[in-house]
């Protein structure tokens, strides 16, 4: 098998290429004559009585994609954060090209050849790529770090696997779709043969998915392995060989990608067949104007002007989506819109008065209610309760005298958990106990306590299992037919498609295009993103 | 008030100043390693405190200033190393237990001075460190005389100053105690181990309280006296947030408050309508409002007094 050295070099282990013919073997040959890169055996891991790992069997092989499928909560990261030594299993062993390896912490699996894209990204912020990429070199500690030495080699390492990225600059400054890709080099730096991504795609634009399962491609054209966790069934399907479908922290089962569909995987994960259609809800007609924006100017948080003059208006009872790729703007409109951010320029009116000034709650007493992309932060108060939260962004609570009368705040939270199906032990749960799901469903029944003017969301269903968003979209649909008005951001066209009633494009800051849904395609409005015309040329 | 600005008055003041920056440019140059770690070392004045007597003690005994000065540093990081275990590995909150250091130190130094020295009129006192005066550089007009005839703790501080900001900014190591200050979790998970460099952190910013502390009692006074550091350790901390965690800019906030200390014990020997508590306050007053003009805009350590949990979900 593949030589490992136990320096970091820049040269790849090319020994592997041979195998790649692998590729045009029997599936079944290639499992009796290889031995895996990576194989777990009876993986447990339990947190407090929680066991979010049973006896978990996994097997990779040099120059395929293993998927790992499952819901929210189904035990995916934790068994990665294990591979990648983040956590101690109680059980189980881990070998690595048919070696038995112990593997108690990040260092361990760096020097083992694995490598790992976080969910949330372990980057640190102020730091450049070349910094972060530095700080897994292995060398002596004293002596003075060889920056361009480092620096030459992360160019050649861009330049091989084709990964455009500033890597001078603080990785902060970077987009996120950039800052995963910083982390990429990171595995490859390191040499890794063992690469896991987890849930790579959740964060991306459509676009920039692309570009990563090239990249992955790539890596497993040379003989690497790839772990690869998502929700998304269709990339599963299209970049992996084998998968695993884990449920409740067990595997069900492991299969060939070939004999696998969508529906299939569906009723393995759900354990049920679950509808994945919205119903049609865009008979009725748009009513009066609830918000507007006029010539509408806002800073992002590193004081760019990134919204540059928009024009908009949200109808009772319509579903206004908005495309985009990160960082043109649609962030600070939505945040504008809920009060959260102040204008720049231009003017926000609600039922025609002029709030841009106001303060946020202002905007919650006018009935907008705000579902912001950030839930553990922004969202909620991650070390408060639940029944706490349910506070958020309400300002005239249940009240006995001056005093607020938590009895009827811990009444409301419960009925509001009952009905909205948030798993959780109670009202007295921190919220940052909640899987994403859940929290998100939390954050949904506080937003539609009253039904609002204006709902707005930002990436409501992101990194949320089928069933949790399936449930958003419905609730979002729902009030929309109560004659509320609603602003979608979303990364997923299969979402804006289905729910908006009209979808507007927003490139570097204006609305480039409007379109309704039923007329256009994914093609159309992801040239639009792009900043192409219309027609289908890019400018 | 044109005595004020001779010569005779000035030369002296600002070579006082550049003595009483020292322990400031010691303490401060630790804190900012151990805040850079992600720890708030607010035991810094305790440490100081302890190390004081403790050198002077060990200097009393064994007759030698630098195995004194060595007892104050390792006295220093010792009590550190209390910090370290309660914050680092009993994860508990780093100012409580900081407070709780500096409330201890007072109370232990006072008995184990007493305990040792009794309570008698004549003090206890050791020799002071002898200044040393550099060739040539000493021989510059007014410049030489405030900076390059001192002893040699000064010349120590400064040189610590600019070899810390060498770790921070070119070492690996530097790299890893950023890494760990600002996002434990990406450090770990590029395999840094995040307990050691805090540890470090810890250690290393007592040790330099320590041989602040040992600046005071053998360095320049001589004698150990009740709470002789006096607060100092805690205008180490607003030297640090002044610096913006620069080791070598820290040195220059120091020299700032030293000769503002310096101006205060001149101001109050020279008698004057005033209250001496004014001037005592000084040095303090001074600290709040450079603060308050120069405190904005920073950006401290992310993880800065947050313990680190490993498996924390």
């Amino acid at each position: 098998m593949m030589q490992r050295s136990d320096c970091i070099n820049g040269t790849l282990p090319f020994e592997c290429s041979m195998e790649i013919c692998g590729s045009e073997m029997e599936d079944k040959d290639r499992m009796q004559n290889r031995t895996p890169l990576l194989e777990l055996k009876g993986i447990t891991k339990s947190f407090g009585s929680f066991v979010a790992n049973d006896h978990i069997d996994l097997r990779v092989y040099p120059g395929e994609v293993h998927a790992v499928l499952g819901e929210n909560g189904a035990g995916k990261s934790t068994l990665m954060n294990i591979i990648y030594g983040m956590y101690k299993p109680d059980s189980g062993t881990i070998s690595i090209n048919g070696e038995k390896v112990r593997i108690r912490s990040p260092k361990d699996a760096i020097r083992h050849k694995i490598g790992m894209v976080h969910q949330h990204f372990m980057l640190v912020e102020v730091l450049s790529a070349i910094d972060n990429i530095s700080l897994l070199e292995d060398d002596r500690l004293f002596v003075p770090r060889d920056r361009k030495k480092v620096k030459e080699r992360i160019e050649k390492l861009q330049q091989q696997y084709h990964i455009d990225v500033d890597i001078e600059s603080p990785v902060e400054q970077l987009g996120i779709g950039m800052q995963q890709k910083v982390e990429i080099l990171k595995l490859l730096y390191t040499g890794a043969d063992v690469l896991i991504f987890d849930e790579p795609t959740a964060v991306l634009p459509p676009q920039e998915c692309d570009s990563l399962f090239e990249i992955i491609g790539n890596l497993t054209a040379e003989g690497k392995g790839v772990i690869f966790i998502s929700h998304k069934l269709d990339e599963v399907l299209r970049i992996s060989r084998r998968i695993t479908v884990l449920t409740r922290g067990r595997v069900v089962k492991e299969l060939d990608a070939s004999e696998a569909d969508r529906e299939g995987l569906v009723r393995l994960m759900v354990g049920e067949d679950i509808d994945m259609q919205i119903p049609d809800h865009r008979e009725g007609t748009a009513g009066e104007v609830v918000v507007s924006a006029r010539g509408l100017r806002a800073r992002d948080k590193r004081k760019v002007m990134t919204l540059n003059g928009v024009d908009l208006d949200i109808h009772a009872g319509e579903i206004v989506g908005i495309a985009g790729v990160d960082g043109n703007g649609q962030t600070e409109l939505a945040e504008t819109l809920a009060g959260v951010r102040h204008a720049k320029g231009g003017k926000v009116f609600i039922d025609g008065t002029e709030v841009s000034t106001y303060s946020p709650r202002t905007f919650v007493r006018n009935h907008i209610q705000y579902v912001p992309a950030d839930r553990n932060n922004i969202g909620s108060v991650p070390d408060f309760p639940l029944y706490e939260n349910w506070l958020l962004r309400n300002y005239d609570p249940p009240r006995r005298g001056p005093i607020i009368d938590y009895h009827k705040v811990r009444e409301e939270a419960a009925e509001a958990i009952e009905s909205y199906d948030v798993r959780t032990r109670g009202v007295d749960e921190r919220t940052a106990q909640l899987s994403g799901g859940n929290l998100q469903k939390f954050i949904m029944a506080r937003s539609l306590r009253e039904t609002p003017k204006l709902l707005i969301c930002e990436y409501p269903t992101r990194g949320l299992d089928i069933r949790a968003a399936m449930f958003i979209r419905e609730k979002i649909v729902e009030a929309k037919k109560a004659g509320c008005g609603v602003l979608l951001l979303s990364g997923d066209f299969d979402e804006l498609f289905s729910l908006s009633d009209r979808l507007i494009v927003m490139y570097k800051g204006k609305i480039v295009g409007e379109r309704r849904p039923e007329e256009t395609t994914v093609r159309e409005i992801g040239m639009l993103m792009m900043g192409g015309a219309a027609d289908g040329k890019a400018d | 008030m044109n005595e004020f600005l001779t010569a005779a008055f000035l030369i002296p003041l600002f070579a006082a100043g550049v003595r009483m920056s020292v322990p400031l440019i010691l303490g401060s140059v630790g804190e900012v390693v151990a805040e850079k770690t992600g720890v708030m070392n607010i035991g810094l004045e305790g440490q100081m405190l302890i190390a004081a007597l403790i050198s002077f003690i060990g200097a009393y005994f064994t007759g030698s200033l630098a195995l004194g000065i060595l007892c104050g540093g390792l006295s220093g990081m010792l009590t550190a190393l209390i910090s370290a275990f309660w914050c680092v590995n009993r994860k508990q909150d780093q100012s409580v237990v900081g407070i709780m250091v500096n409330l201890f130190a007072i109370g232990f130094t006072n008995f184990l001075y007493r305990a040792i020295f009794g309570v008698r009129t004549d003090r206890a006192k050791v020799e002071i460190l002898e200044s040393i005066k550099i060739p040539v550089l000493s021989d510059i007009p007014v410049i030489g005389e405030i900076f390059f005839d001192q002893n040699i703790l000064v010349y120590i501080a400064v040189l610590m100053a600019v070899f810390t900001l060498y770790v921070l900014k070119r070492t690996r190591f530097g790299l890893q105690i950023e890494a760990t200050g600002e996002n434990p979790k990406a450090a770990r998970s590029a395999g840094v181990r995040v307990k050691p460099v805090r540890y470090f952190g810890y250690m290393f910013c007592g040790f330099m309280a320590g041989i602040a502390g040992a600046f005071l009692s053998c360095g320049i006074v001589g004698a150990y006296t009740e709470n002789m550091s006096a607060g100092r350790g805690f205008i180490c901390l607003a030297v640090t947030i002044l610096a913006r965690w620069n080791p070598v800019l820290s040195v220059l906030a120091a020299l700032l408050f030293g000769t503002v200390q310096a101006l205060q014990l001149r101001l109050q020997a020279m008698g004057s309508e005033l209250p001496y508590q004014f001037f005592v306050a000084l040095p303090y007053i001074v600290t709040l409002l450079s603060l308050m003009l120069f405190g904005w805009n920073i950006h401290a350590p992310k993880a800065l007094g947050k313990p680190y949990n490993e498996e924390q979900r």
